[in-house]
C-alpha cells in the first residue's frame, strides 16, 4: 500500500496542477479525459487489461510477471510493478480531477493575478503562488482514498495472488470463518478511522484559517 | 456527446439484446473451446465473432446478454439507494436537531466500513441464514412505497377523493411488488427476484444510500434558507409539502448529474460480486463474473475476459462523461 501511496499521489498531483494551470487548454482536455477514463475503469477491469497486455504468454509484451506470488519473499519490479498500477491508477484519476478544480479556482484567484501584473514568470506563479493554496482540498480526498485503496487490494491481490490482508479476507469468507471476517472488518474499519483523524487534524494545520472551536 | 452515444448504444443493446446476440449465451458448441476470434462453427452454421470461451460459449453473445443484466440490476439499484437517500435526507436537513445527529450517526457507521467488507459480510453464507439480508431487503424495500405515498399525501391533501386514488394505487402496486422482490411471496407469482441477486441488489442499494443522504442533505440544508420556502411557510404548508414539492425539484440538477455517476459506480460495484463469484449464480453472463471466469486462462487465451471487460469500461465511462456533461449543461443556467 505504501507502494501505491507513492505512485498515486505525486502523479495524481501532477496531472491535476498541470491540467489546472491552463483551464481549457488543450493540456487540461487530454489530461481530463484520461482520468476521467482511468476512474471509469475498476481494478478488476484494468488488472485483466494490463496483464493481457504486460503478461500475457500468447499476445501480449512480457514484460512483466502475471502473478505477485513471488512478491512474498522478494519484491522486484518485474513482480510488483502490475499490481501496484492497477490499483494506483484508479485512485490516481479520482484525486487529479480534485487538485484539478481546487487548481483552476486558484488560478482565478486576485492574489494570482497580482503576481502576473508585477510580471511574475508563469513557472514561478504555479510553483510558489499556487500550488501550496491548490493543495489543501486534494488532501482532503487523498486521505479518503483509504476506504478505496483497501477495496482495490482486495481485488488485486486476488487477481494476482499476493497472500496479503485481502487474500486473507476472500478466503475466510470462502471458509465461511465469521470470526475471522468480523477480525478483518475491524481491522480496516481502525485503519479507516484513523486515517479520517488523521486527515481532520492535518487540515487544520494546513489551512490556518480553520479553528477549532 | 460522446458519452450520451456510449450510453445509448449500451442501452440499445440491451433491449435488442435478444435479436444481437447470435447463440444462446449458456449454449455449448463442440470444438469451439477458446478459439479466437471470429473461428467459423465447424458444422458450418456461422460464426464464433468474439471467440469461444473456456466452455465453448460464445463470447459475443455472452456480453450482449451481459448487457441487459447490467442495465437492468444498476440503474434499479440506484434508483432505491436514492429513494432511500432522499427520504431519509430531506427531513435530516429540514428539521435538523436530534433526527438529523441520529440519522447522519447511522450514514457515517455505514461510511466508516471499506464496500468490499460489507458485501463480503452480507454475501457470506453463514450470515445469509441468519437472515440479515432478508430484513435488510425488508427495510430499504419499504422506503419507496413512504416516499410515494407521502409524495402524493402532501400534494393532494386538500383533495381528498383524488388523493385516495393515487395513495390507493400506489399501495396496492407497491405493496403487491414489494411482496414479491422483499419476501418472495407474491400472491399472483408474477414478480420475484432470485434470492441471490437479491442480496447483492441490497448489498448495493444499502453501501450507496449513506452517500445519497449525505449530497440530499447538504444541498436541503442549502435550498432551506430560500425566500420561497419562507414563502411556503408562510402560506401554511406542511413540512412534507415544502420538503418535497418546493426543495426537491430545486434540487434535482446535482442529483440528476449524482444519479449518472452512481449509475456508473453502482455497475462497477455489481461487478465486484461477480468477479469473486459471490452472489450472481456461475452461469450468468453477467459482465464481472464472465471477468472472473476468463482471468484463469488470461495469460494464454485473453480474450474471453478482455471482452467484457473492455464493455464495462466503456459504459461506464459513458456514463462519466455523460454526467459531466450534464453538470456543465446545469452550470450554464
Amino acid at each position: 500500500m505504501g507502494c501505491v501511496m507513492l505512485l498515486m499521489v505525486p502523479a495524481a498531483l501532477i496531472i491535476g496542477v498541470l491540467a489546472g494551470m491552463r483551464e481549457g487548454s488543450r493540456l487540461d482536455r487530454a489530461l481530463s479525459t484520461l482520468s476521467i477514463a482511468t476512474t471509469a475503469t475498476p481494478e478488476y477491469v484494468s488488472g485483466v487489461i494490463f496483464i493481457a497486455i504486460f503478461a500475457s504468454s500468447a499476445v501480449g509484451l512480457k514484460w512483466f510477471a502475471g502473478t505477485a506470488t513471488s512478491a512474498m519473499d522478494q519484491i522486484t519490479f518485474n513482480n510488483f510493478t502490475l499490481p501496484v498500477v492497477t490499483i494506483a491508477l484508479y485512485g490516481i484519476g479520482y484525486i487529479a480531477r480534485m487538485t484539478r478544480a481546487s487548481m483552476a479556482e486558484v488560478m482565478t484567484a486576485q492574489y494570482i493575478r497580482t503576481a502576473r501584473l508585477k510580471g511574475v514568470r508563469f513557472r514561478n506563479i504555479v510553483m510558489k503562488h499556487a500550488l501550496r493554496n491548490a493543495l489543501i482540498a486534494p488532501f482532503t480526498v487523498i486521505m479518503l482514498q483509504f476506504p478505496w485503496l483497501l477495496n482495490g487490494v482486495v481485488i488485486v491481490e486476488t487477481l494476482f495472488n499476493y497472500k496479503g490482508f485481502g487474500w486473507t479476507l476472500v478466503e475466510a469468507a470462502g471458509n465461511n470463518d465469521i470470526e475471522l471476517l468480523l477480525a478483518c472488518s475491524v481491522v480496516a474499519v481502525f485503519v479507516v478511522l484513523i486515517t479520517q483523524l488523521i486527515s481532520d487534524i492535518g487540515y487544520v494545520f494546513l489551512n490556518p484559517r480553520i479553528r477549532i472551536s | 456527446m460522446v458519452g450520451f452515444a456510449l450510453v445509448l448504444f449500451w442501452f440499445f443493446t440491451a433491449i435488442f439484446a435478444d435479436t444481437i446476440a447470435m447463440y444462446d449465451p449458456l449454449a455449448i458448441a463442440s470444438g469451439m473451446k477458446n478459439k479466437v476470434p471470429g473461428t467459423p462453427l465447424p458444422d458450418g452454421t456461422g460464426y464464433y465473432l468474439l471467440g469461444g470461451d473456456g466452455l465453448s460459449r460464445d463470447v459475443f453473445s455472452r456480453m450482449v446478454m451481459g448487457a441487459r443484466e447490467v442495465l437492468i440490476i444498476a440503474p434499479a439499484a440506484t434508483l432505491f439507494a436514492f429513494m432511500v437517500g432522499i427520504t431519509l435526507g430531506l427531513p435530516a436537513g429540514f428539521f435538523g436537531g436530534r433526527l438529523d445527529i441520529a440519522l447522519s450517526f447511522l450514514a457515517n457507521l455505514v461510511l466508516a466500513f471499506p464496500v468490499i467488507l460489507l458485501f463480503y459480510l452480507l454475501v457470506t453464507p453463514e450470515i445469509v441464514k441468519t437472515g440479515i439480508p432478508k430484513y435488510l431487503a425488508a427495510v430499504l424495500f419499504l422506503f419507496p412505497i413512504i416516499f410515494l405515498v407521502i409524495l402524493f399525501n402532501s400534494r393532494f391533501f386538500v383533495q381528498p377523493p383524488k388523493r385516495n386514488i393515487y395513495i390507493g394505487i400506489t399501495l396496492i402496486v407497491g405493496l403487491w411488488i414489494y411482496l414479491g422482490l422483499a419476501w418472495n411471496a407474491d400472491p399472483l407469482g408474477i414478480v420475484s427476484m432470485q434470492p441471490n441477486v437479491l442480496i447483492v441488489f441490497v448489498s448495493v442499494v444499502f453501501v450507496n444510500s449513506p452517500t445519497v443522504f449525505r449530497i440530499v442533505r447538504g444541498i436541503v440544508l442549502d435550498i432551506k434558507t430560500r425566500d420561497y420556502v419562507a414563502a411556503a411557510q408562510t402560506r401554511g404548508e406542511g413540512p412534507w409539502y415544502i420538503m418535497l414539492w418546493e426543495i426537491l425539484p430545486n434540487a434535482r440538477g446535482p442529483l440528476i448529474v449524482d444519479f449518472c455517476l452512481r449509475i456508473g459506480y453502482t455497475t462497477i460495484l455489481l461487478g465486484t460480486p461477480g468477479f469473486f463469484g459471490l452472489g450472481v449464480s456461475p452461469d450468468s453472463p453477467d459482465w464481472g463474473s464472465t471477468i472472473n471466469h476468463g482471468r484463469k486462462l488470461l495469460s494464454i487465451y485473453p480474450h474471453p475476459a478482455l471482452v467484457p471487460a473492455i464493455a464495462l469500461m466503456s459504459l461506464v465511462l459513458g456514463l462519466n462523461l455523460l454526467a459531466d456533461g450534464l453538470r456543465e449543461e446545469s452550470l450554464r443556467d
